[in-house]
């Protein structure tokens, strides 16, 4: 009998696993003439098994919850481009991830940004955490 | 109790397993990299009233030693002026006669274009001779119709910290020479024409 629980929860372990499929980001060009801006989307696709859950984190330079949205910040040189990812402050501390799903944010630029033209970038790390650990 | 221990012991290895494995689909933790990237763009918000009058009351003769200077002015800095652009974005200014009487008489260096630097803060001027023409009888240009001077068109680009772009104001001034006794009396008026491409 305790061999059987033991076995049991092995085979839990290794299939308890929530994986990120497949991200997808889109940006559009930035104009502050624009009213409104474009929107560009996140899309973040995660399996897991059935009882599976994990927390999904998005770090970047600069990156700050602004009510329920989460802030980012693109970066030229010292010039900065802000950027909002709408309803998606949990990312800052982790967003419960609870099953398979695909989680899609919009992103979009506050207006009246006359900053310097040209490309802006910022490097983020999205992590997925299991809950299990 | 020696049954128990070996039950822990079980359990303890497994999770030593998945995080020791993180290649591997038990491992405990999954990042990937997201790149932001964009494009500003160039463009201005352009807030130009469809004209500009020089200010009321003024007067000429030809005794007067210093002419009154007719002068308009339009404010560069503030929230509503009259062009505002992303930063860096290149703008080319164009000063001509806006009526035929004005062009044909009125300057004497035809058009000017000039392209203020990108980014920075800098100014343009333009100026030459310019003639406005007696109101009601403006299809001739006999001297005893027109009042000649000379014009100054200066535009000048800010850039305030603080995330406000490239904005620009405008002074615009016409000074009729000293010692004009032909114009016939009357009202006088021209108009010079500024084109903004960006």
């Amino acid at each position: 009998m305790r061999s059987l629980l033991i076995l049991a929860l092995l085979t839990g372990s290794a299939n308890a696993a929530c994986t990120v499929q497949q991200s997808t980001l889109t940006l559009p060009e930035y104009s502050a003439v624009d009213a409104p801006p474009a929107t560009g989307t996140l899309s973040i696709s995660i399996k897991c098994g059935a009882k599976d859950t994990a927390r999904l984190y998005l770090s970047g330079p600069g990156q700050q919850i602004s009510g329920p949205d989460l802030k980012l910040q693109l970066r030229q040189g010292n010039a900065t481009l802000s950027l909002v990812a709408l309803s998606a402050a949990s990312l800052q501390n982790g967003l419960l991830i609870n099953g398979t799903q695909t989680l899609t944010f919009t992103l979009q630029f506050p207006q009246g940004q006359w900053v310097p033209v040209g490309a802006y970038t910022a490097a983020t790390t999205l992590t997925l955490v299991r809950n299990d650990y | 109790m020696k049954k128990a221990m070996m039950l822990f012991a079980a359990l303890t290895l497994c999770a030593a397993s998945a995080q020791n494995n993180p290649g591997g689909r038990s491992t405990g933790t999954a990042s990937t990299n997201l790149i932001f990237n964009t494009t500003v763009l160039p463009g201005c918000a352009v807030n130009l009233d469809s004209s500009y009058t020089s200010q009321e009351g003024a007067t000429y003769n030809g005794t007067d030693v210093n002419p009154e200077k007719l002068e308009i002015t339009v404010a560069g800095r503030g929230g509503n002026t009259m062009l505002r652009c992303q930063t860096g974005t290149g703008v080319n200014f164009r000063v001509s006669g806006g009526e035929s009487l004005d062009s044909i008489k009125g300057f004497d260096a035809g058009v000017m274009d000039y392209e203020i630097d990108n980014g920075g803060i800098g100014s343009v001027s333009f100026s030459g001779d310019m003639s406005l023409h007696r109101v009601l009888n403006g299809t001739s240009f006999d001297d005893n119709k027109r009042l000649d001077g000379k014009y100054s068109v200066k535009i000048k680009k800010f850039n305030i910290a603080g995330g406000n772009g490239d904005t620009y104001g405008m002074t615009a001034t016409f000074t009729p020479k000293a010692g004009e006794f032909e114009p016939m009396v009357g009202e006088y008026t021209g108009t010079l024409v500024l084109n903004v491409d960006y």
